[in-house]
C-alpha cells in the first residue's frame, strides 16, 4: 500500500467513532465544565482559594440532613428491593414480554411533578398527615420503576437451564430461588440499588410536595443554598460530597458485581 | 427482551415528536411590519401582576416607539431567591421588584441604579418625570424614616431615589373564622402556635417558608410572651425584627421550633389556596394575598376568611421596582415603571391579586377610570377604599424591615436548622429493619420445618 492512499484515508476517516464527537463535545460543555466550576467554588471563600467551605459545611446541620438523607435513601432503596423483586420475578413467570410489562413503565411516562401532586391530593383526600410515612410512600412509588425494569431484564435473561438443573437435583423453591435466581439476577439487583438510592438521596421535589416542607433532605439543603442564601461554596461542597457518594456507591457496585457477567440491563 | 427495547424506541420517538412539536409552535408573534425588535426582561414576585397589563404595555410601548417589544416575565418566591439570582445568577434581568429592604441591600451590592439620574433619563432618550408623582406620600416618609441616613461606602444615599414603589401591605395572619374561635385570637402571634389548643387547629397551620416574616412572627411571640432576652427589652417593634442580637436569635429559633409540633407544614405561595379549599386553618399571610384569598374562598366555596395583624404589632412593607445597572433596556425599564403606576393600571392589578396599590388611594378614588373599573369588577368603591386589610389605619407599631447586612447567612442558617429539625427517619428505618428480620425469621423456620420434612419423608 501506498503512502498517498494511506493520508487519503487519515483525512476522511468517517467511520463509527465520528459519531460520538458530538456527544462528547455535549458532555466536555454540559457535564464535565459544571463540575469542574463546582470543584473550583468547593475551594473559594471570599476569593480566597481556602477550606472554610468544608468546615462551613461540617459545623452546621447539613451533617445531620446528610444523615437523614441516606437514612430515606437506604429505606427507599430496600422497600423498592422488597417490593420489586417478587414483582419482577412473577412478571417474568407469567407476563414475560407482554403488555403488563408496559403497564409498569407506563407511570414514568406521566411528568412526575404531576405524580407527585396526584399523590399528595389523594393522600390529602384520605386524611393522612403529610409528613415522613408520606415523603417515604411518594419516593418508593416515583423509584419503583427502576427498581423492577433492571430486575425484570436480568431475570429474563436468566438461562431456564440452570433453575431446571436445580430442580432436578432437588433443590425445593425456597432453595432455587436463593440459590439460582438471585445469584444470577445480582447484576440486575445492583444495578436496581443503583438507580434508586442515587437519586433518592438528592431529590428534593418529592419531599417539599409530600411533606408541606417539613422534611428537609440534603436535596433541599443544597437547593436553599444556591436559590436561596447564595452560598455557593458550601452548596459546592454539598455537590461535593453527593458526587463522592455516587462515586463510592459505584465503586462498591462494581467490586460486587464484577463476578458476575455483565449487566444486560438497557441502563 | 425484543418488545421490550421496541417500547424503548417508542417511547423515544414520542418524546423526539413532541420536543420537534414544541419547538416549531414558537414564536407566532405578529409582527405588524415593524422595523427594530426590543427585549425586556421583567423579574416579579409570584402572584403578582394582571397578565395583560404587560401585554398592553407592549402593545403602546410599541406603537409610541415603532418597535416589537417582547417581554420576557420571570417570577420567584421570596426576595432571597431574586437576590441570589440577580447577585450571583448571571441572568439578564432589566427589572425587579423587591421589597424595601432587598431594595437596600441591592444599593448595597451596587447593583440597582438611581432613577432619578438625568444622564440615566437622557440616555434613555425620553423626557424625565417625577415618577413618585402618584404615590401615595406615606410611602416616602415611611421610607425616609426608616433608611433616611443610608450610609454606602462613605455617601449618602437616598433609597427613595432607587426604586419606584408598586405594592405594598402588611403581615398577619390569615384565617378560617369558622374553626379559629375567638380564644384562638385572643392569643394574638399565639395563633401560629395553636396557643388556645384548640383541637381543630392542631396541624392545620401554616408558616411563610421565608427567614424574613417568619422570624417577625417569632419575634412578636416572644414579646407577647414577655421572653425576650434582657439585651433586646425595651425596643421598638421596628427595631425588635430587625435586631440580629444573638441571644434574640437563640429564642426566636427555640420558639419556632416550638412551633413544629402544632404547624402542618411551610409554603410560600400555596398556603393561602390549602386556607381557601379548607385543609388548613390559620396561615402567617401578606395582607395582599389575604384579600385575595377571603374574596376566592368565599365566591368559590361560601367560606369565610378573615385577616388580622395580632395586637396591631408587625410588619409593614413596600415593594417596588428598581432598574438593574446592568440593564439592556432603560427606556422601555423606565417607560414601564410609569406606565405601572397609572391609576387605571394600579386600580386593575390590585384588583387581580388583592394588594394595595403604592399609588395614593386619594388619586385613586378620585380618577374616574378607576371608578368605573371598580364598579365593572363589581366592587363599591367607597368600601374598597376603606377595607382594613386593604388600607390599614393604624400604622404606628408596624415596623418596616431593614438588611441584616452581614448576618443574614447566620439568619438563613437558622431557619435551615429550624426546618431540618425533629424529623428523623430512624423510627421509620427501625420499623422496616424489624419488618425485614421478622420476615427473614419466618422465611428461615419455613426453610427449616420444610428441609426437616422432605428428609423425613426420603427416610
Amino acid at each position: 500500500m501506498s503512502f498517498a492512499t494511506k493520508t487519503c484515508r487519515t483525512r476522511i476517516k468517517l467511520n463509527r467513532k465520528v459519531f460520538g464527537y458530538p456527544y462528547i463535545l455535549f458532555l466536555t460543555i454540559f457535564v464535565v465544565l459544571p463540575l469542574v466550576l463546582i470543584l473550583v467554588n468547593a475551594f473559594i471563600a471570599d476569593g480566597k482559594l481556602t477550606l472554610h467551605n468544608f468546615v462551613a459545611f461540617v459545623q452546621s446541620s447539613n451533617m445531620k440532613v446528610l444523615l437523614n438523607s441516606l437514612i430515606v435513601g437506604v429505606v427507599t432503596t430496600v422497600c423498592c428491593l422488597l417490593i420489586g423483586y417478587p414483582v419482577a420475578f412473577l412478571l417474568n413467570k407469567y407476563y414475560r414480554n407482554s403488555v403488563m410489562v408496559l403497564m409498569f413503565i407506563l407511570p414514568m411516562w406521566v411528568n412526575f411533578l404531576i405524580r407527585t401532586l396526584a399523590t399528595r391530593q389523594i393522600f390529602e383526600w384520605m386524611g393522612v398527615k403529610l409528613g415522613m410515612g408520606t415523603v417515604l410512600v411518594g419516593m418508593i412509588y416515583n423509584y419503583l420503576p427502576f427498581m423492577i425494569l433492571p430486575l425484570y431484564n436480568s431475570i429474563s435473561g436468566i438461562d431456564k437451564s440452570y433453575i431446571e438443573a436445580a430442580q432436578d437435583l432437588g433443590a425445593d423453591n425456597l432453595t432455587v430461588l436463593l440459590k439460582a435466581y438471585i445469584p444470577l439476577s445480582l447484576s440486575g439487583i445492583i444495578s436496581g440499588i443503583t438507580m434508586v438510592f442515587i437519586p433518592t438521596i438528592s431529590t428534593f421535589a418529592i419531599s417539599e410536595l409530600l411533606s408541606d416542607r417539613q422534611i428537609y433532605l440534603f436535596g433541599d439543603s443544597i437547593n436553599d443554598m444556591f436559590m436561596k442564601s447564595s452560598s455557593y461554596g458550601v452548596g459546592s461542597v454539598m455537590s461535593l460530597v453527593m458526587l463522592a457518594l455516587v462515586l463510592i456507591s459505584n465503586f462498591l457496585m462494581n467490586k460486587f458485581g464484577d463476578k458476575e457477567e455483565e449487566s444486560k440491563g438497557v441502563w | 427482551m425484543n418488545k421490550f427495547r421496541i417500547i424503548v424506541v417508542l417511547i423515544l420517538l414520542a418524546l423526539t415528536a413532541t420536543l420537534l412539536v414544541a419547538c416549531a409552535s414558537k414564536d407566532d408573534t405578529e409582527s405588524k411590519g415593524r422595523t427594530g425588535g426590543e427585549k425586556l426582561y421583567v423579574y416579579n414576585w409570584y402572584d403578582y401582576i394582571d397578565e395583560d397589563i404587560l401585554d398592553e404595555f407592549a402593545e403602546e410601548y410599541g406603537d409610541k416607539y415603532d418597535v416589537n417589544l417582547e417581554i420576557i416575565y420571570s417570577k420567584y418566591d421570596t426576595n432571597e431567591v431574586m437576590l441570589t439570582q440577580v447577585d450571583k445568577g448571571g441572568a439578564s434581568i432589566d427589572l425587579v421588584c423587591p421589597s424595601e429592604y432587598a431594595i437596600e441591600k441591592l444599593i448595597n451590592l451596587n447593583l440597582i441604579t438611581n432613577i432619578t439620574d438625568d444622564a440615566l433619563w437622557a440616555q434613555a432618550g425620553i423626557e424625565k418625570s417625577d415618577l413618585w408623582q402618584n404615590i401615595d406620600p406615606t410611602i416616602g416618609n415611611a421610607i425616609d424614616e426608616v433608611f433616611g441616613q443610608l450610609n454606602v461606602n462613605g455617601t449618602e444615599i437616598d433609597l427613595t431615589e432607587y426604586f419606584i414603589p408598586y405594592m405594598w401591605g402588611t403581615l398577619g395572619i390569615l384565617y378560617n373564622t369558622d374553626v379559629v374561635k375567638e380564644s384562638d385570637l385572643d392569643t394574638g402571634w399565639g395563633l401560629l402556635w395553636n396557643a388556645g389548643n384548640n383541637p381543630e387547629l392542631n396541624g392545620g397551620i401554616y408558616m411563610k417558608d421565608s427567614i424574613r416574616d417568619s422570624y417577625v412572627a417569632g419575634v412578636l411571640r416572644l414579646k407577647e410572651l414577655g421572653k425576650l432576652p434582657e439585651s433586646v427589652k425595651g425596643l421598638s417593634v421596628q427595631e425588635l425584627i430587625n435586631s440580629h442580637d444573638d441571644e434574640l436569635v437563640a429564642a426566636v429559633k427555640a420558639v419556632l421550633l416550638e412551633q413544629k409540633s402544632v404547624i402542618k407544614g411551610y409554603e410560600v405561595d400555596l398556603d393561602k389556596e390549602y386556607l381557601i379549599n379548607g385543609t388548613a386553618y390559620a396561615c402567617l399571610a401578606w395582607s395582599g394575598d389575604a384579600v385575595w384569598a377571603i374574596e376566592e374562598a368565599y365566591a368559590d366555596y361560601n367560606r369565610v376568611l378573615d385577616y388580622y395583624i395580632p395586637n396591631n404589632e408587625g410588619n409593614v412593607w413596600f415593594d417596588g421596582w428598581a432598574l438593574l445597572k446592568s440593564s439592556q433596556n432603560v427606556r422601555a425599564s423606565l417607560e414601564f415603571m410609569s406606565f405601572m403606576n397609572r391609576p387605571e393600571n394600579a386600580i386593575r392589578n390590585s384588583i387581580e391579586i388583592g394588594y394595595t396599590s403604592a399609588v395614593d388611594g386619594n388619586i385613586l378614588s378620585g380618577d374616574a377610570q378607576v371608578i368605573e373599573i371598580l364598579e365593572e369588577n363589581e366592587y363599591d368603591s367607597e368600601e374598597f377604599f376603606s377595607y382594613e386589610v386593604r388600607y390599614p389605619s393604624n400604622l404606628t407599631n408596624l415596623g418596616v424591615m431593614q438588611d441584616f447586612g452581614s448576618s443574614t447567612d447566620r439568619m438563613v442558617a437558622m431557619w435551615a436548622d429550624v426546618k431540618a429539625s425533629g424529623n428523623s427517619a430512624w423510627e421509620i428505618a427501625l420499623i422496616i429493619v424489624g419488618a425485614v428480620a421478622l420476615a427473614g425469621v419466618v422465611i428461615c423456620v419455613i426453610y427449616f420445618v420444610k428441609g426437616k420434612g422432605k428428609r423425613r419423608v426420603k427416610k
